[in-house]
């Protein structure tokens, strides 16, 4: 039996909230591109460094980095192409919708990461400053 | 006459997938107002200390430096400012019936604002970097 709502698959946006999500689609990979090209050196020129040079902390954690960046941003241009379907397609405008709050939470999740390793290290830092002090 | 169509209403799961977005996006925008008002803040002071006539050397030595920091930083409050307009949003997506559509519509052209906001700071960002390169030549 399927158990589907059938209104899931019914539901149409307007042509005015149609704009909304192109003009978000447009913006989202913008920043998804540009995210990559920070991402994408920070990774190439570590990777290069890490190789030539031998490992360091300072260069795993500038690959490490870029990662992040790498991940968060091909997560934002897969959101973005999902709400630039809900634009463009007929009949899945609200699964393209939840592919695409599933794959906007998850970079808001890596950030979330990020910004408790910057409060983590800011603090470890403030504290050894004091007792070098 | 035809019956009025009810208003969408997302279900549970989607409900949970809306919630947990609002999460994660509500730690990111309040981080990045307080940190982009602290990077702010002691450019607008001395700006404001001048016009009361308290002149500060330092300030007028590093005012460059003073706003080279504010600049990234009040960008980055007017995003926090717009991810959590939006974070409202989603949240009433989820609380609320009836209004699930307006609500949604209302957050994602918080979101357009927010992402079009930092693309700009993509591009000045580039702009700076080639200038920089164009200048160490």
């Amino acid at each position: 039996m399927n158990t589907t709502n059938p209104a899931v698959h019914e539901y149409e946006f307007t042509a005015e909230q149609n704009g909304v999500f192109r003009q978000l689609a447009g913006a989202m990979s913008g920043v998804g591109v540009a995210m990559m090209v920070p991402g994408g050196v920070a990774v190439c020129a570590s990777a290069y460094l890490l190789l030539t040079n031998g490992p360091t902390l300072a260069e795993g954690l500038a690959v490490a980095l870029g990662a992040v960046l790498l991940i968060m941003a091909i997560n934002l241009i897969r959101a973005a192409q999902h709400f630039h379907r809900i634009s463009t397609t007929r009949g899945r405008d609200i699964e393209s919708l939840m592919f695409a709050v599933d794959e906007l939470a998850r970079v808001y999740s890596i950030e979330r990461w990020l910004w408790i390793a910057f409060g983590v290290t800011l603090i470890a830092g403030l504290a050894n400053g004091l007792i070098v002090r | 006459m035809s019956p009025a169509t009810p208003p969408y209403e997302f279900d549970e799961r989607q409900n949970g997938s809306f919630a947990r977005l609002a999460s994660a996006m509500r730690f990111t925008s309040i981080n990045l107002i307080v940190v982009g008002c602290a990077m702010t803040a002691p450019f607008v002071y001395q700006l404001t200390a001048l016009r009361h006539g308290i002149s500060n050397p330092a300030f007028g030595r590093y005012a460059i430096l003073f706003f080279l920091i504010a600049l990234p930083g009040a960008w980055m409050a007017v995003i926090g400012n717009s991810l959590f307009k939006a974070t409202n949003r989603f949240r009433m997506v989820t609380s609320t019936v009836g209004h699930d559509v307006q609500n949604l519509t209302e957050a994602l052209t918080d979101l357009v604002g927010a992402y079009r906001t930092h693309r700009w700071m993509w591009v000045v960002v580039a702009l700076s970097i080639a200038f920089g390169l164009v200048t160490l030549r």
